[in-house]
């Protein structure tokens, strides 16, 4: 080979190398924060002066001890305890014909059918832990096998091999495209005859079906799916084919379906196949399926209970009409997007929650008083799944609050107390089965739904949830007596007709306890006198009118006119986020005044009017008049004032505004961005930050290099088991624990709690929300953000609010009245920041009203600040692609957002300064400052903080990664320069070899 | 013109690889990217430039031409893949939120090609592109 050529060759390689190098670096910059995060890379560290004792330094205290090998060894076993734990007490029992459940010691032999025994679900594709996909996860088959049982491993293979695969149907909002959905069930000619040889004579002491269903982030189920057109939480053809020939075979002593699904399934079927037991196992994590393998042996009885209602015929919620895959389009649309600055799909869809309060059980069961009471039009067709008059028992399999035991518990209802906000219950239960267990205690109540409530539609669900409790382990004959202390402004219902607030309605008010939601209705019901009363198989039921106290109040709109938190007046802050607000009575909202009349029978479907547009245009911010001079802050005024220095001091401390002081204008816009690894700021002594992710683990990896171990951290069971334990002790464990894995990640807030709703059964997150009931997830909340927040991590509630859906959800408008809001969306969310010490929020990608979540004045400021003294952090959701409404930087930093998820553009940094200093806008930087501040004063009063001290140094650490791409690039170019140097030389020769030549 | 290839050598030949290479993959992009929102014209003028200066080099040859094909091309595939990260990262997440996971696989053939178009051009550069 000629020079030139192995040169130019060589060149050609180095130039490749060298662009790929540059480019690749950029793009590893560009999302430094993720590639340190995923590397176990921390871009600072401490350093304390020699006579510094670490031990004096710490501020939280981990249970045990100092974070080291051996510990954390402890924690990790620890952790999967109590996903164990949670999964025996939050699997929901709900079929049990004969106690077939537990399975006798003898009946090991047996098969598992349905192709999720071979792909279970261990959560649904979201953030969080990925300890599901190591070598530290259990699945169902080894969980059984570890239990003691000998499975049909002829079948079991077969499902393994098989290319049958389930998917979800992740649908790209933005883009309008489908990823492919599977339901991932083998269709009956899999079943051949050799496979069905495996259980004719053997492995037939029980059939155990496994059916899974899934959603996940930016994954709503269908209401109407590709493969039958039926709803997803529907029995579909492959799952009747299969149950049919289980049924048919005959040859199985025991049928058992386990639902492997964070949704709630539709099971109006289990009699018809002949199933003996149904046990909902949610999505069980990494170690749940141990808890499983527990309860079908009967190591442990189960004591969860739903969280959703189970309705017959999902679509049946009146929910379902306008939400999710029933999102419209503008009638006018086409005019809309001309008119619009925002981009197009950002404006396009909108979702009115016409059914007010009754999401879930406050429909089903709203609706079953009215019916039996005669009262409202209640057994209308309309609404109905039959098209005949509207009847409970057509309508719920099972009810919220619903779940069986191995035993028998009878509870007492001993004395209620109400004294100011508390409202004391006391209950006795007694085990008078056989079997140990626990029990929970359901506390419901029914407020008066009177002729002022009518007049103004203040509308009322005939029950719901106040509070719960647990006993401990009860052997058989014992007894313990439960206090619970309920909150008395769970009952107070918001008026924004007439009041304009809280108002205590006049007339009778009872508490009830019950099985479940259902059966403290009907004893209210009994309590009441009335008659005709039936459980959710249509059964006649009488109630028991002993489980209820009955008091009465008179009309009090005082009482909770002002917030508790912070005194400021609680009054309509929404009225702009009701449709009827722009387009008089464009919505009738459902109301059980008149079910027939208010029924949704069709989505809402308007035209966006000109002023409607404008405020979809989400640029508001102007420059108030009598804005500052930027140059009456004092910037840059490096005092020495250190980070450490400001731990334990209040958020309102004066000493922040020296410390801010100190930061330049830039400076604290750099703080802006959230990259998930953030760059330390050395000068102000301001450490690397690090967030987790959940809701179901804090999503990291523990460091092998300092703690022995590299493996994930817990992927705990799904958020809707941990709600179905009713169980706070393992609410605050589980958070906890969860403080303590951030702590060995060096995290200073984890996103979590899920605290949106199951607005409808479809939600493609409702896997890791708690529940169809506000009250419910407000009160799951408390224990479970106290627990993360005791260990010096702060918990974020995400996404406020009203993203109840995954279809559409980047920008999806949700129009509501004010009392569906604050009963529902809001008050998901209210209990973590009022009482469990949560300090930090993530918005929604949605709308409410025409704004979006993080640029909501009335939510960010008025709500979250002024009424709930939220004193933290708010973050956007991830802002990665930048659409425009993402990116009107002025007016979410102004209404109280400060911090912008993934924005890898940096355009908060940006922008901010630029229009400062453009505009001398010392409005916007006061404000700026005041983000900078809420940043901080997490990061401050965080574990992370532990062994820094005022004399601490913040050193930066250059990731390694970025040396050796400096290098890389810096040996490329000179090697490709150096080959073409070499190139010109070989051909100058070769032209001089040539001119001797022809001169010869 | 059978003279004309008579002159021309393996090298040649795999220069007009190259060349169909990048032709395939840019209708290949152009057809898949507006309508997934990931057009970059950075991406189409380097391979616009990268085929013209290769067809330059069909006509009279060039060393140093070769090692600019090469690099036109490695922008190409680079930028791709860079800006492509977030469907990377969302199909290994198994979500949908920083790109489309779902577009993987077209984008990972859009890459094979331009992939196999730089290495056509770099064993171009590598090899006699003209006898004698």
């Amino acid at each position: 080979m000629r020079n030139s050529r192995l040169w130019s060759g060589l060149s050609s390689v180095f130039s490749f190398l060298l662009i790929a190098a540059i480019l690749g670096t950029g793009c590893m910059m560009q999302y430094e924060g993720t590639v340190n995060g995923a590397l176990g890379i921390r871009t600072s560290k401490v350093v304390n002066e020699d006579d510094v004792d670490a031990k004096d330094l710490v501020y939280f205290e981990s249970e045990y001890g100092e974070l080291n090998a051996e510990n954390l060894q402890k924690l990790i076993a620890d952790t999967y305890a109590e996903s164990v734990q949670e999964e025996e007490e939050g699997a929901v029992l709900l079929k049990n014909e004969n106690g077939a459940l537990p399975l006798a010691a003898e009946e090991t032999r047996v098969t598992l059918f349905g192709h999720a025994v071979a792909e279970p679900l261990y959560t649904a594709p979201s953030a969080g832990s990925r300890g599901f996909e190591s070598e530290y996860c259990i699945d169902l088959y080894t969980a059984l096998t570890n239990a003691g049982f000998e499975i049909n491993d002829t079948l079991y293979q077969a499902y393994a091999s098989s290319e049958t695969k389930r998917g979800n149907g992740a649908r790209d909002h933005q883009k309008q495209v489908d990823n492919e959905w599977l339901m991932g069930e083998e269709d009956i000619s899999f079943y051949t005859d050799a496979l069905r040889q495996s259980w004719e004579n053997d492995y037939n002491d029980a059939a155990i079906v496994m059916f899974a269903r899934e959603g996940g982030e930016g994954s709503e189920l269908y209401m109407e799916d590709p493969a039958e057109g039926i709803s997803q939480l529907a029995l579909h053809r492959q799952e009747k084919d299969l149950l049919q020939m289980i049924k048919d075979s005959g040859k199985f002593e025991k049928v058992i379906v386990l639902v492997n699904s964070g949704w709630a399934m539709e099971l109006g079927w289990l009699d018809e196949y002949d199933v003996d037991a149904c046990l909902w196992i949610g999505a069980p994590g990494q170690r749940g399926f141990e808890g499983v393998a527990n309860i079908l042996t009967g190591k442990a009885n189960p004591s969860g209970h739903l969280t959703d209602t189970y309705a017959v015929n999902s679509v049946s919620a009146p929910a379902t009409v306008n939400s999710g895959y029933n999102n419209q389009n503008w009638t006018n649309l086409e005019e809309v997007l001309e008119l619009s600055t925002e981009g197009d799909a950002d404006v396009s869809w909108y979702t009115a929650q016409v059914e007010g309060i009754y999401i879930g059980y406050k429909y089903y069961e709203t609706r079953y008083e009215d019916s039996v009471l005669g009262q409202g039009n209640a057994n209308s067709s309309k609404g109905s799944s039959t098209g005949k008059a509207w009847n409970y028992a057509d309508e719920v399999s099972y009810p919220f609050g619903f779940g069986l035991s191995y035993t028998s518990f009878e509870q007492t209802l001993d004395n209620v107390e109400i004294n100011g906000d508390d409202i004391t219950v006391t209950v006795t239960v007694t085990n008078v089965g056989d079997t140990a267990g626990k029990s929970a205690v359901q506390v419901y109540a029914q407020t008066p739904y009177g002729e002022y409530e009518k007049k103004n539609l203040v509308e009322k669900s005939a029950i719901g949830l106040l509070d719960f409790g647990k006993t401990k382990i009860l052997e058989p004959g014992e007894a313990e007596t439960l206090t619970i202390t309920c909150d008395k402004y769970l009952l107070a219902s918001y008026d924004y007709k007439n009041a304009k607030g809280y108002i205590l309605s006049e007339g009778d008010y009872y508490i009830a306890i019950g099985d479940d939601a259902h059966d403290a209705l009907n004893n209210v019901l009994a309590a009441k006198g009335a008659q005709g009363m039936v459980d959710e198989t249509g059964a006649p039921k009488s109630g028991n009118a002993d489980k209820t106290y009955r008091w009465s109040e008179a009309f009090d709109k005082e009482t909770y006119r002002t917030s508790r938190v912070t005194g400021e007046e609680v009054t309509n802050q929404f009225d702009e986020y009701d449709l009827n607000y722009w387009i008089d009575d464009c919505v009738t909202y459902l109301s059980r005044s008149n079910w027939d009349a208010t029924y949704p029978l069709e989505a809402v479907q308007v035209a966006a009017t000109e002023a409607m547009v404008e405020a979809l245009d989400g640029d508001m911010y102007e420059k108030p008049e009598d804005a500052p001079s930027v140059s009456s802050f004092t910037q840059g005024d490096r005092k020495g004032i250190p980070l450490a220095a400001m731990i334990g001091l209040d958020y309102d401390d004066p000493k922040w505004e020296e410390y801010l002081d100190q930061f330049t204008i830039e400076e604290m816009a750099n703080l802006l961005p959230d990259s998930y690894n953030n760059n330390p700021l050395p000068e102000m002594g301001v450490p690397s930050v690090i967030p987790g992710d959940g809701p179901d683990g804090v999503g990291g990896t523990f460091s092998k290099e300092l703690y022995g171990d590299g493996r994930n951290d817990c992927c705990f069971p799904c958020e809707v088991i941990l709600a179905s334990t009713f169980n706070k002790d393992l609410m605050r464990r589980r958070g906890e624990l969860m403080g303590e894995e951030a702590m060995y990640l060096g995290m200073t807030h984890v996103w979590m709690l899920g605290a949106n709703l199951h607005r409808t059964p479809f939600g493609g997150r409702n896997f890791e929300y708690y529940s169809e009931d506000a009250t419910m997830s407000y009160l799951c909340q408390i224990p479970e953000s106290e627990g993360i927040a005791s260990r010096g991590v702060h918990a974020g509630m995400k996404h406020l609010v009203g993203n109840d859906q995954e279809n559409n959800r980047m920008g999806v408008a949700h129009y509501f009245n004010e009392q569906a809001f604050r009963e529902s969306a809001l008050r998901g969310f209210e209990g973590a920041i009022t009482k469990g010490d949560s300090k930090a929020v993530m918005h929604g990608f949605n709308r409410i009203g025409m704004k979006w979540c993080s640029a909501s004045e009335e939510l960010c400021t008025d709500v979250l600040v002024n009424e709930w003294g939220f004193e933290g952090i708010q973050e956007t959701d991830a802002i990665y692609l930048g659409l425009p409404y993402h990116c009107h930087y002025e007016t979410t930093l102004a209404v109280g957002t400060d911090f912008y998820c993934f924005d890898i553009a940096e355009g908060a940094s940006y922008v901010i300064p630029k229009a400062i200093k453009e505009n001398d806008d010392g409005n916007l930087l006061r404000i700026l400052r005041e983000a900078t501040r809420d940043h901080l004063y997490i990061v401050a009063n965080s574990s992370i903080m532990n062994g820094y001290s005022e004399n601490s140094k913040v050193v930066s650490i250059t990731p390694w990664w970025k040396i050796v791409m400096g290098v890389l690039i810096a040996a490329f170019a000179l090697f490709d320069v150096t080959c073409i140097v070499l190139l010109a030389r070989s051909k100058r020769k070769d032209k001089v070899k040539v001119e001797e030549v022809q001169k010869s | 013109m059978k003279e004309k290839l008579g002159t021309k050598a393996i090298g040649f030949y795999v220069i007009v690889f190259a060349v169909l290479m990048a032709l395939v993959s840019m209708i290949r992009f152009l057809m898949w990217a507006p309508s997934h929102a990931a057009m970059d014209m950075m991406i189409v003028a380097f391979l616009i430039i990268g085929i013209v200066i290769d067809i330059v080099i069909m006509m009279k040859d060039n060393d140093y031409l070769t090692i600019a094909a090469t690099a036109c091309y490695s922008v190409a595939v680079a930028r791709l893949l860079t800006n492509s990260v977030g469907s990377f990262v969302d199909a290994f997440q198994g979500i949908n939120m920083f790109g489309d996971a779902t577009q993987v696989n077209t984008i990972v053939s859009i890459s094979i090609i331009m992939g196999i178009g730089v290495v056509s051009s770099i064993l171009a550069s590598f090899l006699k592109r003209v006898r004698g």
